[in-house]
């Protein structure tokens, strides 16, 4: 019967096609024989901070047991360093992380990420992993879950359905709520009352005051958004531990410096984004226009996309200045790309990031610090961030000193993460 | 009894097989559209899962309101429907009929825009997510066809097919088919929230993990409610017709 036919041809067909359909990667099959240990070496180790006097890296279920000047006598395989440089897997300090942004983020040498606000069902899921050092294909995840915000403010535009502040009455049970959701740490969006620019309602400073009051009652960490310099003063003087933004409308006060050196505050200034808003020319310089990048189409149309602005370009001139000056006064300078807002992209914005913050002045060996030792102790990330006995296996081998050129970030030789080499 | 459902359904896709007209559009345009605005020139952006979802959703309402609006129209206007109803064959077989042959349709053009996403956008799936986006998608046209069918049995066949594109196109939309609705003002999600296109594409976006947290009973609720107000439209209709 030819009706027959038809639907059996047509069954025929979805079986073939949703056979032959990409699924992602099978992860457990490489990894799982890996995982016992190595030792690599040789290598030049650069610990985060300084380079160690080892050559050879012994690794032990997921984490660095031992570190040797010399090849040492183990039953472990030994894999051949070939003189490359070995460094701590990158931290990326502000991220939104969701769908397969863990694993993005993992391919371009970033083992762990601090997400700024996102889906808390997400977060909860790979916390799991976190605390063990298992063979796995993704960046570990910090995060604030859904950030603190006022009804309509900054956060609610994504089609999330965050849970919003109304009165200073709040503040107590927010930061309940975001903790039972499993928040490693509580994000606020404050904007100042009398802010001329276009901007999203915000909460009131004196909410914002309630809300780090009642932070340090439950001893977590609060840290604010902000898009200015009024803003981001309120809000250190409020009491908040970091700021996740830097600011463009004018160069950083003698006053706002003294009050984030004498509050110990620290800043993740996102250059990039703003370089995307102002500028747009790092990720043309060092991604696009770099023919041996795979980039994909996906990732090349988000790093040329920018936020629909029209601002004078000698504005990143200022935040330039501003991370500069912060840099100078003895801020520490956390580093975060944002991805994947306008002109970034998970994974390949770190490096851009870090190159932004040299060129703005901050020394090389401080944007490295920023970018592994400094994240993992302001976020209490544990045993990461270094190349240290008893320390995660999160490192990256690279083909030049990262302190003497930022670029070799951009393609790292081999990542490791929890003692495995990553392969995509 | 199984029969007459089985030689109603034959005939109505051999009707359909016989009409390039009908049948060429409506699997060239979703699989055009998708190729050229969802990945060749992806200006809105987003992962790409989630926009072929989004097109995925867009192509099987196609046919289901189509195949609905137009042929039922048509039909009751050229009296075809009278004398079917006159016939002993239960007028459920004329509906089943109709879906089964726009869900044939739906089928292909799901295939071909899954071949499109997997070969050109680096959409990769699990194979659950694969088959239950699949059933998602097909289950989910239902209200549409009724929403057709009620189209058709109060338009002209002439009138139809400019009410169809007049509902599907800006409905498609508002719902962040084409756009995602983090890119449109605040007002267009308030709207979004009326429509059934949103409800069914949540429903599809929950299997790939990129809805927008609304609960699955929600949307569930809305197009069931939905489809038992439009069935009982449409049952009110033929009443009036007979």
């Amino acid at each position: 019967m030819r009706l027959g036919t038809i639907v059996g041809a047509l069954v025929a067909l979805v079986v073939i096609v949703l056979v032959v359909l990409p699924t992602p990667a099978v992860q457990q099959d490489n990894v799982a024989t890996a995982s016992a240990g190595f030792v690599l070496g040789p290598v030049q180790v650069f610990d985060g901070q300084s380079k160690l006097d080892v050559s050879y890296i012994e690794v032990r279920d997921g984490r660095i047991a031992k570190l040797h000047q010399q090849a040492p006598n183990t039953d472990l395989p030994l894999i051949d360093g070939q003189q490359q440089w070995l460094m701590p897997g990158l931290i990326d300090a502000h991220v939104h992380a969701w769908g397969n942004a863990l694993e993005a983020q993992l391919a371009r040498g970033v083992t762990t990420v601090v997400d700024m606000f996102g889906d808390p069902s997400y977060l909860q899921v790979y916390q799991q992993s976190r605390t063990r050092a298992q063979p796995q294909w993704h960046a570990d995840i910090w995060g604030a879950g859904y950030l603190v915000t006022a009804p309509g403010g900054h956060g609610t535009q994504y089609g999330l359905s965050v849970p919003v502040m109304h009165s200073v009455d709040d503040a107590d049970a927010m930061i309940q709520q975001r903790l039972a959701q499993g928040a490693d740490f509580i994000k606020v969006v404050y904007t100042h009352a009398d802010a001329v620019y276009d901007h999203h309602p915000s909460i009131s400073l004196a909410q914002l005051q309630a809300l780090v009051t009642a932070a340090k009652r439950h001893k977590v960490m609060i840290v604010a958004h902000i898009a200015d310099h009024q803003s981001a003063l309120e809000a250190v003087q409020a009491g908040v531990d970091g700021l996740v933004h830097s600011f463009f409308d004018q160069v950083v006060s003698d006053r706002l410096l003294q009050e984030l050196v004498a509050n110990e505050v620290f800043v993740i200034p996102t250059l990039v984004v703003y370089e995307g808003m102002l500028r747009q020319q790092v990720n043309a310089q060092y991604l696009l226009q770099n023919e041996t990048l795979e980039l994909s189409a996906h990732v090349r149309q988000q790093l040329q996309s920018s936020f629909p602005v029209n601002l004078p370009e000698s504005y990143y001139g200022l935040a330039q200045q501003t991370v500069k000056r912060m840099y100078d006064a003895g801020v520490p300078i956390l580093v975060g790309s944002d991805a994947p807002n306008p002109n970034t992209a998970h994974g390949w914005s770190m490096a851009m990031e870090m190159l932004l913050l040299a060129e703005a002045g901050v020394p090389i060996e401080a944007v490295l610090e920023g970018a592994t030792v400094l994240p993992a102790k302001h976020f209490a990330l544990g045993q990461r961030g270094r190349i240290a006995e008893g320390y995660r296996a999160d490192f990256l081998l690279l083909n030049d000193d990262p302190r003497s050129d930022l670029t070799t970030l951009i393609q790292p030789q081999a990542i490791y993460k929890n003692g495995v080499r990553y392969q995509p | 009894m199984l029969t007459i459902y089985q030689n109603e359904a034959k005939y109505d896709l051999l009707s359909l097989l016989r009409t390039p007209g009908f049948y060429l559009p409506a699997l060239l345009f979703p699989a055009v559209f998708y190729y050229f605005f969802g990945v060749l020139f992806p200006y809105s952006g987003g992962d790409p899962a989630r926009v072929m979802v989004a097109y995925c959703c867009f192509g099987v309402i196609g046919p289901a309101l189509f195949n609905f609006a137009i042929a039922v129209a048509g039909d009751r206007q050229q009296g075809w429907l009278a004398l079917k109803r006159l016939s002993p064959m239960p007028m459920s077989a004329y509906m089943m009929a109709k879906w089964s042959s726009s869900l044939f349709f739906a089928v292909i053009i799901l295939l071909t825009l899954y071949v499109i996403g997997g070969s050109f956008s680096e959409v990769t799936l699990t194979r659950g997510q694969w088959l239950a986006l699949t059933a998602v998608l097909l289950l989910g046209t239902l209200p549409f066809a009724l929403l057709g069918l009620v189209i058709g049995l109060f338009c002209s066949d002439k009138a139809a097919p400019a009410v169809v594109n007049l509902i599907y196109l800006p409905m498609a939309f508002l719902a962040g088919l084409w756009v995602p609705l983090s890119v449109l003002p605040d007002y267009v999600q308030s709207i979004a929230y009326g429509l059934p296109t949103y409800h069914f594409s949540q429903l599809a976006m929950k299997v790939i993990g990129q809805d927008q947290g609304l609960s699955m009973g929600v949307h569930c609720a809305y197009l069931v409610v939905l489809s038992a107000g439009l069935a009982w439209v449409a049952h009110y209709r033929f009443r009036r017709m007979a």
